[in-house]
């Protein structure tokens, strides 16, 4: 295991890899209007608003513990949602935040700070995809560990999750990314297309599309779960 | 354009809470960041805070700090930072608080330290000790209690349940030393220079045998060993038995598992 990841992180460097290109735009939510899931990252009070994933720092001027503590949980919850396996999401994980602390001083502020932490993460997984296609040493994919007290909910919730996650894994890279920030993350279009390196008609086109496949599948994947159970 | 079902969507709501991380999660992360980027990387939050309220009034030696959840995700390096730098401005009167996403963790912070915490915490944040005195080597049981939440961790960096060494008095320069080597170890395997890590781990057990950072540097030395399919059975044995609750044992395992 140890040396894949190895070979990975020798791979080319994340340098040229990370989006800045595109102007801070106007966030225009493409997501329901409903109040904030428990997806959204922690809401700050107004006194932390410097550490609030939706404010976009100055360049520099966040600390790398700061970003940390801000962007742990987006970027956990979103390796996972890549489909990161278990035994690599701690090295995907510390990959990610070395990366952030060599290179958060050159963060200019032109896209939110979690969106470009999002571009560094993308990158990171598919370096690993890449390595697990040469090598393949387990799924891209994992069981998800029970997070909710009491036995029946613990099953429940863990089964949800893991059929969420086999949904993702049949979508194409592109689309599986999309879908992450748009409907598990709320990320607006502009933002979107900012971590992606696209534009807004495309994150637009590429989410109409895996709107598309999500459903379909997570359609036969319960026909499948539910003939199993017979 | 097409949406989601109402239904789609609230299933996705209520699937994706499993992928939250635990706190366990974020402190594992952190330790590792501390020990690869070095705590000064992860401290800097409590150094800003500390300085942001410098102006404030006195605290009674022995004071008990607010210190939030998060704080308990903190790793052993940047724990101690941080001990430290309370230490230091309870010795010079500073009103501290510790900001975090939620606060109900509470630290009993004593302003003595041991030498080992010292010259841990000089490494990472100097200007912290300038203040704090020094009373006696190895208070090891000190540290734990310092930390209540990670206490197991700190316990298990810092003293070694199974090991039959005798504690050593050393001084800030042997311990500073330690840690460069085990750091210049983690960075060489990260980078996939196997030959490098070995030869860092080979230098850390004979020079400090019975080193603070004696586990971490069995487990540096294992993960290099299996990476290189060179592991030897007993080596691991030992690391498993020696350190059966060492925070590096599921990766090991996972590591060598095979090999």
């Amino acid at each position: 295991m140890a040396g894949h990841l190895i070979r990975m992180r020798q791979a080319p460097s994340l340098a040229e890899a990370v989006p800045e290109a595109v102007p801070k735009a106007v966030p225009t939510s493409i997501a329901r209007s409903e109040a904030p899931s428990h997806n959204q990252p922690h809401r700050s009070s107004s006194s932390e608003q410097a550490l609030s994933a939706d404010v976009a720092p100055a360049g520099g001027a966040q600390s790398f513990a700061e970003a940390y503590e801000a962007h742990f949980d987006f970027v956990w919850r979103s390796a996972r949602r890549l489909g990161v396996p278990d035994a690599s999401i701690d090295d995907v994980v510390q990959d990610v935040f070395v990366t952030v602390y060599r290179r958060l001083s050159e963060f200019e502020g032109r896209s939110q700070l979690r969106t470009w932490i999002f571009g560094i993460l993308r990158h990171t997984v598919r370096d690993l995809r890449r390595t697990q296609r040469r090598k393949p040493t387990e799924a891209f994919s994992h069981e998800p560990e029970s997070r909710d007290g009491g036995p029946h909910e613990a099953t429940i919730q863990r089964e949800g999750t893991r059929l969420l996650h086999e949904v993702l894994e049949t979508l194409d890279d592109d689309q599986r990314e999309i879908f992450v920030l748009a409907e598990l993350e709320q990320m607006s279009a502009p933002e979107i297309g900012l971590a992606l390196e696209m534009n807004v008609n495309t994150v637009y086109s590429r989410l109409r599309a895996a709107r598309q496949s999500f459903e379909a599948a997570l359609k036969r994947l319960r026909s499948r779960d539910e003939w199993r159970m017979r | 354009m097409s949406e989601l079902s109402p239904e789609t969507r609230a299933w996705i709501d209520a699937a994706g809470r499993g992928d939250a991380p635990r706190a366990e999660d974020r402190a594992r992360i952190r330790q590792k960041l501390a020990l690869e980027l070095g705590a000064a990387a992860l401290a800097s939050t409590a150094v800003v805070t500390v300085t942001a309220h410098a102006a404030g009034g006195a605290l009674p030696t022995g004071a008990t700090l607010a210190v939030g959840k998060a704080s308990a995700g903190i790793g052993l390096f940047a724990k101690l930072a941080i001990a430290a730098t309370i230490a230091g401005a309870v010795s010079t009167g500073a009103l501290l608080s510790m900001s975090a996403p939620a606060q109900d963790g509470k630290v009993d912070v004593k302003p003595a330290l041991s030498v080992r915490k010292a010259a841990l915490i000089e490494r990472a944040a100097p200007e912290a000790m300038a203040e704090a005195p020094v009373v006696e080597p190895l208070a090891l049981e000190e540290t734990a209690q310092a930390a209540p939440i990670e206490a197991s961790a700190a316990k298990k960096a810092l003293a070694p349940k199974h090991s039959d060494a005798k504690p050593v008095a050393r001084s800030n320069s042997q311990i500073a030393e330690e840690l460069a080597l085990l750091r210049e170890a983690h960075i060489a395997l990260r980078e996939g220079r196997l030959a490098d890590a070995v030869a860092r781990t080979d230098e850390l057990a004979t020079r400090f045998p019975n080193g603070v950072m004696r586990e971490e540097r069995m487990a540096v030395a294992l993960l290099a060993a299996c990476a290189k399919g060179s592991v030897e059975g007993a080596e691991l044995a030992a690391f498993l038995e020696k350190a059966p609750e060492s925070p590096l044992k599921a990766r090991v395992e996972s590591a060598c598992e095979g090999k």
